[in-house]
């Protein structure tokens, strides 16, 4: 890498920023705005003193929280408080179907509509955790939904209720219940109060059905059931202000949720029975291998694809066919999307990959003609993958972060995204009377269409108002230069006239100088050395670290969590398999134990 | 059924349904047996013992200047005090401003026209989010009271004990950061209840899982309101677990304020509705998924018919009352127009209005919404009273702010009024409650305190003075400053005349 990478100013003051964005980029920042109104990036100088990147000592771990002050693990004791959740809509769903096939979800399909979708946090990327009385109104009708589900099929019947659902004499069939599936559901023996209720429903003046279907309505809409909710063991007298040990079944839940965004399997709740997940390695075993199962691949993949922006297909149709030419685009983003995904999940659980690998590897999976043009290879037809061509590699110069829905490349929709997820860098949102400001500073059209991206957009946010975030935004975007909007690599960009037919050439220029967090700049020749940044540096694997832990704890990180996440640092710094990594921070002591500081 | 929005009234409320208790109580009145108040349904026998009254709120964005809002030159107003002046608005004739035109004409008799109350304090305030807790937003976000719209739904005067609505409070907002219009504070920590986005989630909370109450009654009824009542009560069995984190507690409360609403639609459900319940046939602007609101800009999702969506929402909220589904509302709404709701000029805060006259015009779009909703609830019998839906109601249009400029003034607020609270207010008139033939010159637009007419509307739906009184900053309800203090306009005394009686009902128009 080519590039300077130079320790400067760090904080400045934190001031409400202006942005200058078209009104695409302003609509869609105003959504990721939210926390990160306040931030020092954009108004601390930006100096440079030559020293080069690379050649430096690893720096201590020091990602930021949004306006706070550098992490620091002083005491490994601590661990901040751990929230109990509610499930998420992905985890119902899992959940459900996970014990009663996918016909339950089919079967409550309208009610779990009603659930707003699950989401990432545009600024933080912790998943975003809310409960409104319009979700806890849909709960009843998901719970008799899958409880008629169940109780219309002898089989299912059969699976839930014991043998004896299916005879004349039913007795006894509620004790089956309670003293089996019932534990599935609730992730834990029912207690004497639940037990009792239970057998209260059951005894209703009924068919024997009607009454099933009572019981397991009401344990589906038990706050025990779809609230993840940690109390420990009642007569445990390690209790303090601290917090309290978990009980067996809610370290299962805990490290179930966590790994497969589903409720505990029969293993995993067979070794809370046996009192077999109090040892660190017990606890490991079960996380690793529930990381191994098609949950647990899930659930990493989304949470990797969401990091490197290649978890949503954009709409390429509209692209002109003098930018298309000689690629196939029917399914092409479907297949970005998926070529993506399979790249992950054969990086981190097939070789084990490293952090580092995850962003150099040059392995292609893609079959789509249209892909592989893209990637520079011939079509994948077997297991083997083929090997992109170019500058080309890893998980953050893929198509699906890359593309864009116009001709042009949305420089700024790059660097925004960049700076935020990969750089942990804060962008405040925008504002829109700068905004509106910046819209008379255009180009003319017939003058911005013989520009280059790169130039048009650069004077579009050379006023200085702009420049507090542009400075940042825009050099990180005029590095990815080198990608087209299908994101395919190119020597230099095609000029299209208003009705998209090509009307010259600009040349390429993917040099910049990248402000970093730190208040530092990266000097960069192109993206392949922005990324290798993010692989090899202490900031990079910090970032990287950071959002790790989100993706795992569901929430954002406080200082009594430096502890944990600068283990996480250590292990990507130290190259070790991401699926270690992952696996030790999910497992690690924490687990074990319910926090009861403030947030 | 499909309803033509048109033209909502009594005539159409075309299905009476009847629930299985309500069947029940007919079968023993045909059997010429007495009929059984224990066996009357719910609402119903609260009928025969108290009327109901309803509260319909709603709150602009941007301010206007009164000049557009009242008569231009009264004629010989009435004295009814030294500082209240009052005329009838009929007596004007056709149209009494720019605002309000002759579309306004049939319920006349039934509003209020009012003019001269202001917020205490007046210090710059940003946007101001508490107007409907008496307060100015000082510091944007006081730490003490709570808004009316909250008050009321937690009251027992509203709500008495075993009270079943389906949801005790509906608020809505067009999503632009206008449900901060609604709070409680309590041990210096402000909360917002949750708001309702889109006519289908509306109807969702009103009316969804209302079956026809004609129906055949189960043979074996589904124990939900077992179920459900014992899911409250374990929820309840947590409030107190000092395994409970902060965070852990915030859940629990959210999660017991969303099963209480289950329970009552459950309630509402199997005990049975109004005599002249109707499940709506709605034609909905914004559907149940996506931010149909939060990102207008999005075609996908965006709503494209406003005022259509606000028709149909007013035309829930009188089927509501018909059904007794609810008896709050809070209608907090920057929009401005029949446009789709965007982020560009279709809808916004007080900078976004750019003369005096478009401020105007600009209320006026919400303020003929709430006309629509008057109207409906005049030409509809109360099912549980006597007279009309509007004359056993309480509707308030007012604005975050007073003057239109960005000013960010709280003083000369809007406020017209609809309906007669059950009885409790006078209606009919233009009030002018400025203090023009007492005080100087200078404080001449204040008149009063304008919590005062909130405490009125809190005492027309039965919150007693001692319970609102709680809901302020230590001196009763809202806050009472006596000075003003705003843009270099500085009166240290503006409202010393009414230390003495700022918790009291606004006179005049409070004759309950």
């Amino acid at each position: 890498m080519g590039g300077d990478k130079v320790w400067g100013k760090t904080h400045g003051k934190y001031a409400f920023h202006g942005s200058c964005l078209r009104r695409a980029d302003s609509m869609r920042l105003f959504a990721l705005g939210l926390a990160l109104a306040f931030s020092s990036a954009c108004t601390g100088t930006i100096e440079s003193n030559g020293a080069a990147a690379g050649t430096e000592a690893p720096e201590p771990y020091k990602a930021k929280i949004p306006g706070g002050d550098d992490f620091v693990c002083t005491d490994p004791e601590t661990s901040s408080a751990s929230p109990s959740l509610m499930l998420s809509k992905t985890q119902l769903a899992n959940t459900l179907e996970d014990l009663f096939g996918a016909g339950a979800l089919e079967a409550a399909s309208a009610d779990l509509g009603r659930l707003s979708d699950e989401t990432f946090d545009d600024v933080t990327h912790a998943r975003t955790s809310s409960l409104e009385n319009s979700k806890v109104g849909a709960y009843p009708g998901i719970a008799r939904a899958v409880a008629h589900y169940v109780v219309t099929d002898d089989a299912r019947t059969k699976v839930v209720f014991g043998d004896c659902a299916l005879g004349a004499d039913t007795t006894g069939c509620i004790d089956t219940f309670v003293g089996g599936f019932g534990q599935r559901i609730l992730r834990r023996p029912l207690t004497a109060r639940e037990q009792e209720f239970v057998g209260l429903l059951a005894g209703q003046a009924a068919p024997f059905r009607d009454n099933a279907e009572a019981v397991l309505t009401y344990v589906l809409q038990s706050p025990h059931f779809l609230w993840r909710i940690e109390l420990g063991e009642a007569a445990d007298d390690s209790e303090d202000d601290t917090g309290f040990a978990l009980t067996p079944y809610e370290v299962a839940t805990r490290i179930a949720f966590d790994v497969t965004d589903s409720t505990p399997d029969t293993d995993l709740l067979a070794a809370a029975s046996a009192d077999q997940l109090r040892e660190p390695s017990d606890i490991e075993a079960q996380v690793r291998r529930l990381l191994d199962t098609a949950r647990g691949r899930t659930k990493v993949i989304n949470n990797l694809a969401h990091w490197s922006m290649t978890e949503t297909p954009k709409d390429l149709s509209t692209l002109p066919a003098a930018l298309t030419d000689g690629v196939d685009t029917a399914g092409l983003t479907d297949a970005m999307v998926d070529e993506a995904r399979r790249f992950i999940d054969d990086e981190v659980f097939t070789k084990q990959a490293t952090f580092k690998a995850l962003l150099s590897s040059t392995d292609s999976f893609a079959e789509h003609p249209g892909l592989a043009a893209v990637y520079g290879h011939a079509p994948v037809t077997s297991d083997a993958p083929a090997t992109m061509a170019g500058r080309r590699a890893g998980l953050l110069l893929r198509s699906p972060s890359l593309t864009w829905t116009g001709p042009r490349t949305s420089i700024i929709h790059r660097g925004v995204d960049f700076q935020l997820r990969v750089l942990c860098n804060e962008i405040p949102q925008p504002n829109v009377d700068i905004v509106s400001a910046r819209e008379e500073h255009a180009l003319p059209p017939e003058e911005e269409r013989l520009a280059s991206n790169r130039d048009a957009v650069a004077y579009l946010t050379s006023s200085d108002a702009c420049q507090g975030c542009h400075g940042t935004i825009n050099p990180t975007g005029f590095a990815l230069e080198a990608f087209d909007s299908l994101g395919r690599w190119r020597e230099e960009e095609l000029l299209l006239d208003e009705s998209g037919e090509p009307i010259g050439t600009a040349a390429i220029d993917t040099t910049a100088s990248i402000p970093l967090p730190d208040g530092t700049k990266l000097d960069v020749t192109g993206a392949a050395d922005l990324v290798q940044y993010v692989a090899d540096s202490a900031d990079g694997n910090a970032c990287f670290a950071r959002n790790l832990f989100r993706f795992v704890a569901e929430r954002v990180e406080t200082r009594a969590d430096d502890c944990r996440i600068q283990s996480v640092h250590e292990s990507l710094m130290s190259d070790e398999p991401l699926v270690d990594v992952l696996a030790a921070l999910i497992a690690d002591q924490s687990v074990l134990r319910k926090t009861m500081g403030v947030n | 059924m499909r309803r033509n929005r048109q033209s909502v009234g009594k005539e159409q409320i075309k299905k009476r349904w009847v629930s299985r208790r309500q069947f029940l109580a007919g079968a023993g009145a045909a059997l010429t047996l007495p009929p059984l108040v224990s066996l009357m349904p719910e609402a119903t026998a609260r009928a025969a013992t108290g009327k109901k009254v309803r509260a319909v709120l709603y709150v602009g964005y941007c301010g206007i200047d009164m000049q557009h809002l009242v008569p231009a030159n009264p004629t010989v107003p009435t004295q009814a005090a030294p500082d209240i002046l009052h005329k009838p608005l009929t007596s004007f004739g056709g149209a009494i401003s720019r605002v309000i035109d002759a579309d306004f004409a049939p319920v006349l008799p039934k509003m209020n026209l009012i003019h001269g109350l202001s917020l205490c304090g007046g210090r710059y305030q940003g946007h101001n989010a508490t107007v409907l807790a008496g307060t100015h937003s000082q510091g944007r976000e006081p730490t003490f009271g709570r808004s009316i719209d909250v008050v009321m739904e937690k009251s027992s005067g509203v709500y008495a004990p075993g009270d079943v609505v389906a949801v005790k409070a509906l608020r809505t907002s067009d999503g632009l950061g206008s449900t901060t219009m609604s709070f409680e504070c309590s041990g210096g920590v402000r909360t917002q209840p949750s708001f309702t986005f889109g006519d289908q989630n509306i109807f969702n909370q009103l009316f969804a899982g209302l079956k026809p109450a004609d129906a055949e009654p189960e043979a074996n009824p589904f124990p939900d309101q077992m179920i459900v009542d014992r899911v409250l009560d374990d929820l309840h069995a947590l409030e107190n677990n000092r395994r409970l984190s902060s965070a852990d507690s915030r859940i629990l409360e959210q999660y017991i304020s969303g099963v209480q609403e289950v329970q009552g639609k459950i309630r509402a459900n199997q005990l049975g509705l109004g005599p002249k319940c109707e499940v709506p046939s709605i034609a909905f602007q914004a559907n149940t998924s996506g931010n149909s609101w939060q990102f207008p800009w999005n075609t996908q999702w965006g709503v494209k018919d406003a005022g259509a969506l606000y028709d149909n929402i007013m035309d829930m909220i009188q089927l509501a009352f018909v059904c007794d589904l609810t008896r709050v509302v809070l209608i907090s709404n920057t929009h401005w127009s029949n446009q789709p709701i965007s982020s560009s000029s279709d809808g916004g805060i007080h900078h976004d209005c750019a003369s005096s006259e478009l401020a105007a015009d600009r209320q006026k779009w919400g303020l003929k919404k709430m006309l629509r909703l008057a109207k409906a609830l005049d030409q509809t019998s109360d099912p549980f009273g006597d007279g009309t839906l509007l004359d056993n109601s309480s509707m308030l249009w007012t604005n975050e702010l007073g003057a239109w400029t960005t000013a960010h003034s709280t003083l000369a607020m809007p406020a017209v009024t609809f309906g007669g609270g059950g009885g409790y207010f006078r209606t009919g008139n233009y009030v002018d409650y400025r203090q023009g033939p007492l005080a100087s010159s200078t404080k001449k637009e204040l008149g009063r305190p304008y919590k005062q007419l909130l405490q009125s509307i809190m005492l027309s739906m039965g919150v007693p003075k001692s319970e609102y009184m709680n809901y302020g900053d230590g001196k009763g309800f809202g806050e009472f400053v006596q000075g003003i203090d705003q843009f270099g306009y500085v009166v240290g005394d503006a409202f010393a005349p009414y230390a003495g009686t700022h918790n009291d009902a606004l006179p005049f128009l409070s004759i309950g």
